[in-house]
């Protein structure tokens, strides 16, 4: 599903968190977007699912396929939420629930959205897990029973369940480990482009946007400073706010000397 | 291998938890050593028992079996004279620094309060003038005096809120730093100037020991002299920064850097 966001501008109390912001994801695409704590991310985030603050003023257009989000009606927006737009938090841990079975909490979206009967919902929370790399007793587990990298291949088979057509995945690496990062980045490609679903990427973290998208926007300040190919955008970025931000990145990604590499 | 003083150390750190079908090996035969002025990184994945270690090297909790001892007393029960000294020579940085500071008090009030209850409790800071030192540790981590004294933590940056904890570790003149995962809830720019800081603290303070507990190895390249890296609860490679990172031995390591690298 494509996404097509104009002029978007948010603002809370008369403070503009979000101004002027066009982005566009075709269908089937992966877009990041990046900046640092306090730059909007999340508001565009929020936006795509109709869930800003509702004291927030909101201007300019969000459309997801053909349906305005902005300004749309509860009914509207419910059913797109959980069904054609999917979302991958970044806390595992607080965005699961503590109380519910794994299993149960991945059949819940199915429940909501289809008109299944008990045994085929089952039998496709089976062959999801299977897909994220967890064994079907996991499906009896308890999230406080899981890693962190568990808890957010639960989250992961939670979101794609209901074969979204777009994924919005708002730091889902920030919360674990490096090697369980790029496992978990992996993960959410490889199963995003084999149903040949949308994903816009929010991230902090460069190094894991090269491997989860192919284009890029970067926000500061809730204004898109720059956009591009992500590997352009991380060899040559031009802004000078972009350029200070790769290359914090850089200096902090480990270097190796090239007798190591083979 | 030095002939710096050694400060504090573990010998053969077992830690089991609950028992029979519950039973958890947490750590296991874990030998770590840090001496003075030296800066040790404590590298594993989540679940690996890096935090469980740094319990127990701090005396907050109580190995299965081994010996802790700092400055050559066993750290052995609160009364013990290992436990008092390493209390009173110690001071610990978290991961995020919203929750280890108290919301409703000024940066003065937070950094100076270490130093107030040493007054108290000791003769150490007799005659001490306890405004001009929060005010050199405010400067030695980056932070002009005037500009935050007297700022709320609301009004402070990730990266500066962490950095005002930095300061109140160290306003004591400690002789061990401990910092669980300073840097994994701060963005990559600030992450940048939580380094200097750690540096400037090395080189002002050339006797200072500090234990860097972190998943991330592009920061710990930067500031660490030697790596343990803990894996399932057992030590499985340790050595200098250059020789663990550039010619890792141990698998687990290896995989490690290379999901590290870019």
């Amino acid at each position: 599903m494509s996404v097509e966001v104009k002029q978007l501008g948010v603002s809370i109390a008369d403070k503009r968190i979000v101004q002027n912001v066009d982005l566009h994801i075709g269908d089937g695409e992966r877009v990041g977007l990046i900046g640092s704590s306090g730059s909007g991310k999340s508001m565009i985030s929020k936006a795509m699912f109709g869930l800003l603050p509702t004291n927030a003023q909101i201007s300019g257009s969000v459309m997801l396929g053909d349906t305005q989000i902005i300004g749309a009606d509860e009914t509207v927006l419910a059913s797109l939420r959980g069904r054609y737009v999917g979302a991958v938090f970044q806390n595992p841990a607080s965005s699961l629930n503590p109380v519910l079975a794994v299993g149960k909490q991945i059949e819940l979206p199915l429940k909501l959205h289809y008109d299944l009967d008990k045994a085929d919902r089952q039998a496709r929370v089976a062959a999801m897990l299977e897909k994220v790399g967890l064994d079907e007793t996991t499906a009896q587990k308890y999230p406080s029973e899981l890693s962190g990298g568990q808890q957010q291949r639960v989250g992961i088979a939670t979101a794609l369940i209901t074969s979204p057509r777009l994924i919005i995945a708002d730091e889902p690496t920030t919360a674990l480990d490096s090697i369980t990062q790029r496992q978990i980045v992996d993960l959410l490609v490889s199963l995003v482009d084999k149903a040949g679903a949308s994903m816009l990427f929010i991230t902090h973290d460069f190094s894991v946007l090269a491997r989860a998208t192919t284009r890029c926007y970067v926000l500061d300040n809730g204004q898109i400073i720059e956009f591009g190919d992500t590997s352009d955008l991380l060899n040559n970025p031009q802004n000078g706010q972009t350029k200070k931000l790769v290359g914090a990145a850089r200096e902090l990604t480990l270097q190796r000397k090239r007798d190591s590499d083979d | 291998m030095t002939e710096r003083q050694t400060l504090l150390t573990g010998r053969g750190i077992s830690r089991v938890f609950g028992k029979g079908k519950e039973r958890q090996t947490a750590l296991d035969g874990v030998d770590v050593e840090v001496c003075a002025g030296e800066c040790l990184a404590l590298i594993g994945g989540s679940g690996s028992g890096k935090s469980t270690l740094m319990r127990i090297l701090l005396g907050l909790d109580q190995p299965t079996s081994g010996t802790v001892t700092f400055e050559g007393e066993p750290v052995d029960g609160k009364k013990s004279a290992g436990y008092q000294a390493l209390r009173r020579e110690s001071s610990l940085v978290f991961q995020s620094p919203f929750t280890s500071l108290d919301p409703r008090w000024t940066v003065v009030k937070s950094v100076s309060e270490p130093l107030e209850i040493q007054r108290k409790r000791h003769s150490k800071t007799d005659g001490l003038d306890i405004g001009q030192k929060v005010r050199e540790a405010l400067s030695l981590v980056g932070l002009n005096p005037d500009e935050f004294l007297n700022r709320y933590p609301a009004d402070l940056s990730g990266g500066q809120a962490q950095r005002v904890a930095i300061a109140r570790a160290l306003v004591t003149d400690p002789k061990l730093i401990v910092a669980d995962e300073p840097m994994s809830a701060i963005d990559v720019a600030a992450r940048l100037q939580i380094l200097e800081a750690f540096a400037a603290i090395r080189k002002s303070r050339p006797e200072t020991a500090i234990i860097m507990i972190s998943h991330d190895l592009g920061v710990v390249q930067h500031i660490a002299d030697r790596i343990v890296v803990l894996h399932d609860g057992k030590v499985v490679e340790s050595g200098s920064t250059d020789d663990v990172l550039n010619r890792p031995k141990a698998a687990y390591t290896r995989e490690l850097v290379e999901a590290a690298s870019l």
